[in-house]
């Protein structure tokens, strides 16, 4: 048991060493298929953990102390957490078999991938102790670790001419950062008044902690879920792993950070739904967090699915909101799957790697997009029956549907690609409808999880509504329906908008140069078609629309304008501040006032010397004038 | 034995100085052998002397001086003692190493390390001194020798203004110190620091007196805002073997001092109100020194504001007044010395592979220079306090002994202000190894001389930041010569 435990973190962690290691001429599939060899070994020890575990808590194992005066170090085993670090590594398996296909544009790239692979082996390794430490110290320091690995991957990739801004990498370690002083934070609030950094007696000790110690340690907390869940508006760290290659992206970025988060979170649950005003934010900050990042635009397929992240983050802080710890654990076992689809679908979009396979593409897009929206749906119907209050359940209803619209609506532009010249089909085709068929028969067998006993005694599962109560839930939800008709509305609006001949119009328009009396007569009689084929409803529906895109725009601008540059603007405030406080305080105010003070003593001491070396009358003064003075102190000493 | 080791650890050092002064002409080649070798047996005296407290023994040696004072020659280790003098010692030789590399032999060579064995001394003998007279005779010996090395062979025009200015403000401090030990020895009647320990009836305005001296006196050495701006002048002006020992060593007299009279001769109800003003004051500077940092274009200075920064944690991590805030402090010395050594020397080698020091004429340089990049990328990801790198250990306890008093705001805020200290150290890193190379910057071969201990450090700075448990339990047996620590109920 220990042996398998301790390998689920050293097999990842010296397989990467061994891979800087390694002589540069090893072939990049070599590479992959070394790396993957690594995961599988990884999975078996989990899997072989969990068929141990299941139905008992494994013995927690002692591993000594790291820093001394902080207790000793635990690492335990249960059937939830198997189940997460499980599922993250099949993440990473299955992220690397895609890869790793040789038809894979980047499976066959001829650059060398070991410092991406090695960071991933690294994060992994990472990822697991974070998962299976019971210590806060270990923990954090894990958690840490992957965060480090985050720029790092950015600065892998950057170092063959791949890859992101490598200041984009630091801004997003610089933001994990925020995260980790608001984890640190709590864990100090924690350790001090409860004595201990062993995880589990803390959190149990936290309910006696006074009520002002307990809102801290939970708003504490409660940042560095958001910051690491990519929450809005800290999805923006996810931005600098867009350009990556999809072992850092996908699970790196998009599942293994995301995942120490929501457990995080899955573990704090309780104290959150405890500390009341901690309770209320994460309600508001979760309802608002699932609806903004929906709401903004863009045709980045990767930036879609962090937006589609970033709101998922939402849904899994309104189930901690409402103290459903377990929900949040059901967040974290079914999410990833359909988000890893949706983000292959993404990355066949990018490579072109879908040959004429347009429909089916979209037809799995639904597909996984639909499983997450169900989700969703189950989710906020847990928490109407916690008792949220209407607001929040009405952003939480709007955001559900808005993920059915997104996810519709991208679906419409994938059937319409142009088809790709691509000769054979890579293998994560096959995967990714293993894939779907896994989701598929998740949602068919909704009910088989709740029926396993020992999960049922483990984790108390909430319970689950008939596929016929969710459905009449969803119907009988004016907001869903609204959100859902607006979206039908503005989906066939923006088509007809974008009609060939309107198109063609605004073509010809701006080239009058071109324009000939009988073409120029032919046009303006189509456009009158075309306006007249408007009628004053879909007008007034057009109105509409371009009012949603216009705003869908603003936040996109907001987004990538405002939001940067007010990370940018930040920077450079307190860059510029510094220089500022540098110039007046150190040049001319510090420094200036030393100087004036050293000048005035100065010109003083020339004084004085001047009356001692100057004329006779001058030093006879000052000879008058210091026995004087030595008279008056003696007798002001009462001699 | 042990007399004969704590012997050397001073007249290794002593002896050399006076070989190099005497004879000049005749060792110009081999001056840095003898200053290496001198080095390197003040370390191992030192280290050797380990098993000795271990066992309970607290090695001492005493000579009368001046009888009709009371003075003595008496020199003392105990575990309070142990972490600055192996700082300072392990310093000494890291520098003498790299000034092989870094310094042109020229016929003043022999002097240039006579005065770095000097200043050597200072601080050792400043540790190991057991008596207050012997104590600020090392403390104006330890300025004395610096200030003439940043005179004589610092760069640029201003390093006579520069020394001056250094020469002034830390003497003021010393002043300071000066007053508050005529006082301590009036009290007393005597001047052995075995005596101060047992405690000093003093009158409460008396005492509040000579604990805001000590504390004002000892902040000018660890440049503490306001009073730190010697440190970047004498920092960026000094050569760089200096420099080491200015950032890395001497900065944590100030520390010592401050554990050594405050906090060792007073009671924690005499500290506690000086508490919140040094976490304050330690806040500021963090806080300050990192945005200077940011604000700063000369590689140079960035490093030297890191320091006043680093200091603040110091300053902070002390003024918590609990075990896991001074121990952490005790700490953070230790590793702030092996860190900003190392930014400093992979400062020194960028300066000399380049010829350039300003941020806006570097870039790039990670693919020329890629030992010096991965040396400076721990180096600054220890300085921004990231696991698996040692600062990290010695943050956790300072903000842990933070957590432990009443000011949860005052530890929040120092929390958080660490995030600009990730921010200036990334952009350094990344300003320098990162972008793209401007156009006429070319680096140069590098000495190995200098190049080795710097990778050496680094790999250091790792290897303590997974194992810091020796380093810790020092910190932790120092403690226990602390009379100003508040007894935390909740502790860890």
């Amino acid at each position: 048991m220990l042996t398998l435990m301790i390998s689920l973190v050293l097999i990842p962690l010296s397989a990467s060493a061994c891979l800087l290691v390694a002589p540069r001429a090893l072939r990049p599939a070599l590479l992959y298929r070394i790396a993957t060899g690594v995961v599988v070994l990884t999975l078996v020890s989990a899997t072989a953990l969990l068929l141990n575990v299941v139905g008992d808590e494994g013995p927690p194992v002692q591993l000594g102390e790291w820093l001394p005066g902080t207790g000793t170090i635990e690492i335990a085993v249960n059937a939830p957490k198997l189940a997460v670090v499980l599922l993250t590594t099949i993440v990473a398996l299955m992220v690397l078999l895609r890869t790793a296909s040789p038809v894979s544009p980047l499976g066959s790239d001829s650059r060398s991938p070991v410092f991406p692979l090695a960071v991933l082996l690294a994060a992994l390794g990472a990822t697991n102790a974070a998962f299976l430490s019971e210590h806060f110290l270990a923990r954090y320091v894990a958690l840490e670790i992957v965060a480090l690995c985050v720029p790092l991957a950015v600065l892998a990739e950057w170092r063959y001419g791949r890859g992101g801004s490598t200041a984009a990498g630091w801004t997003s370690y610089l933001l994990l950062r925020v995260g980790d002083a608001g984890l640190l934070a709590a864990i100090l609030i924690l350790a001090d008044a409860t004595g201990t950094l062993e995880i589990g007696r803390a959190l149990a000790a936290a309910e006696r902690l006074s009520p002002d110690l307990l809102r801290a340690a939970a708003f504490c907390f409660l940042l560095a879920v958001w910051v690491k869940m990519g929450g809005w508006p800290f999805h923006i760290w996810l931005r600098a792993g867009e350009p990556l290659v999809p072992p850092s992206y996908g699970w790196l970025y998009a599942t293994a950070v995301p995942h120490l988060g929501a457990y995080l979170l899955y573990r704090v649950t309780p104290l959150v739904h405890s500390a009341q005003e901690a309770q209320t934010v994460a309600f508001w900050v979760g309802g608002v967090g699932a609806l903004l990042p929906l709401l903004l635009g863009t045709h980045s397929a990767r930036r879609k699915l962090a937006h589609v992240g970033a709101a998922q983050a939402g849904f899994a802080l309104l189930l901690a909101a409402a103290g459903m710890k377990e929900a949040v654990w059901l967040w974290l076992v079914a999410v990833p799957l359909p988000r890893l689809l949706l983000f292959w679908l993404a990355e066949m979009v990018q490579q072109g790697e879908y040959g004429n396979r347009q429909r089916l593409l979209a037809g799995l897009w639904v597909l996984g997009g639909i499983a997450l929206a169900c989700f969703d749906l189950l989710a906020v119907w847990w928490v109407q029956a916690a008792g949220a209050s209407r607001p929040i359940l009405f952003l939480a209803q709007v955001a559900v549907a808005s993920v059915v619209v997104r996810t519709l609506h991208t679906a419409v532009e994938l059937a319409g690609l142009p088809r790709t010249e691509v000769q054979r089909v890579s293998g994560s085709w096959l995967i990714a409808a293993c894939l779907a068929i896994v989701i598929i028969a998740g949602l068919a067998l909704r009910g088989s999880l709740w029926s396993i006993p020992t999960l049922q005694t483990l984790l108390r599962l909430p319970p689950l509504p008939s596929l016929g109560a969710l459905l009449a839930y969803a119907v009988t939800s004016p907001a869903i329906w609204l959100t859902l008709l607006g979206g039908a509305a503005s989906g066939h609006l923006r088509g007809r908008l974008r009609a060939p001949q309107i198109a063609q119009i605004a073509r010809s328009e701006s080239n009058p140069g071109d324009l000939r009396l009988q073409e120029a007569l032919s046009r303006i009689a189509r456009a009158m078609r075309a306006l007249v084929e408007i009628t004053v409803l879909e007008r007034a529906m057009s109105l509409s629309v371009r009012v949603m895109e216009s705003v869908v725009r603003l936040t996109h601008r907001f987004e990538t304008g405002a939001l940067e540059r007010a990370v940018s603007l930040a920077s450079q405030a307190a860059t510029t501040g510094a220089m500022a406080a540098y110039r007046f305080v150190e040049q001319e105010g510090l420094e200036g006032l030393l100087r004036r003070l050293v000048d005035g003593i100065l010109a003083l001491s020339r004084r004085l010397q001047r009356w001692h070396t100057g004329r006779l009358r001058h030093n006879l003064a000052w000879v008058g004038l210091g026995l004087l003075l030595f008279l008056l102190i003696i007798f002001w000493l009462g001699w | 034995m042990e007399t004969l080791w704590l012997a050397l650890i001073l007249g290794a050092p002593i002896l050399a100085a006076i070989l190099l002064a005497l004879l000049r002409d005749r060792v110009t080649n081999r001056a840095v052998w003898i200053a290496g070798a001198a080095a390197a047996i003040s370390l191992l005296a030192t280290i050797a002397l380990v098993p000795a407290l271990q066992r309970g023994a607290e090695p001492s040696l005493s000579v009368r001086w001046i009888p009709a004072a009371s003075i003595s020659l008496a020199l003392h280790l105990d575990w309070l003692t142990l972490p600055f003098l192996f700082t300072e010692a392990a310093v000494t030789l890291v520098a003498v190493i790299y000034a092989a590399g870094y310094h042109h032999v020229d016929a003043r060579t022999p002097l240039f390390y006579a005065l770095l064995m000097l200043f050597a001394v200072g601080m050792s003998g400043t540790t190991l001194a057991d008596d207050l007279f012997l104590f600020y005779i090392f403390w104006e010996l330890m300025l004395i020798a610096s200030c003439i090395l940043i005179a004589l062979w610092g760069e640029g025009e201003r390093r006579g203004a520069v020394a001056l200015k250094y020469f002034i403000f830390t003497h003021l401090g010393s002043l300071m110190v000066l007053v508050g030990l005529i006082v301590l020895y009036n009290a007393t009647g005597t001047d052995s620091f075995a005596a101060l320990r047992a405690g000093v009836n003093l009158a409460p305005s008396l005492v509040t007196l000579v604990i805001t001296l000590f504390i004002i006196g000892f902040c000018v050495k660890m440049a503490i805002f306001p009073v730190h701006l010697w440190l970047p002048d004498a920092h960026s002006v000094a050569p760089m073997p200096v420099t080491i020992m200015l950032a890395a060593a001497m900065l944590s007299m100030g520390t010592y001092g401050i554990l050594r009279f405050p906090l060792g001769i007073f009671t924690a109800q005499e500290m506690t109100r000086f508490a919140v003003p040094m976490m304050i004051a330690g806040i500021v500077s963090e806080v300050y020194g990192a945005l200077m940092a940011l604000a700063e274009d000369d590689i140079k200075r960035i490093i030297a504001y890191s320091s006043v920064s680093q200091m603040g944690y110091i300053l902070f991590g002390l003024g918590t007044l609990t075990h896991d805030g001074v121990a952490g402090a005790t700490l953070h010395v230790i590793y702030h010395a092996i860190v900003k050594a190392l930014l400093f020397m992979c400062v020194g080698l960028v300066i000399r592979a380049t010829g350039r020091r300003r941020v806006g004429e570097l870039g790039g340089l990670g693919e020329a220079m890629p030992l010096v990049a991965i040396a400076a990328g721990v180096g600054v990801l220890a300085i921004a306090g990231a696991p698996p790198f040692c600062i990290f250990a010695s943050e956790w306890m300072i903000f842990s002994g933070g957590f432990h008093t009443a000011h949860l705001s005052l530890s929040i805020l120092t929390l958080f202000g660490s995030l600009l200290t990730v921010a200036y150290a990334l952009l350094f890193w990344g300003r320098i190894f990162l972008g793209t190379r401007p156009e006429g910057l070319t680096a140069g071969r590098l000495p190995w001389a200098m190049l080795a201990p710097t990778l050496v450090l680094a790999a250091f700075a790792l290897l303590e930041g997974i194992l810091p448990a020796t380093l810790c339990g020092w910190a932790d047996r120092a403690l226990e010569l602390i009379r100003g620590l508040v007894q935390v109920s909740g502790g860890l």
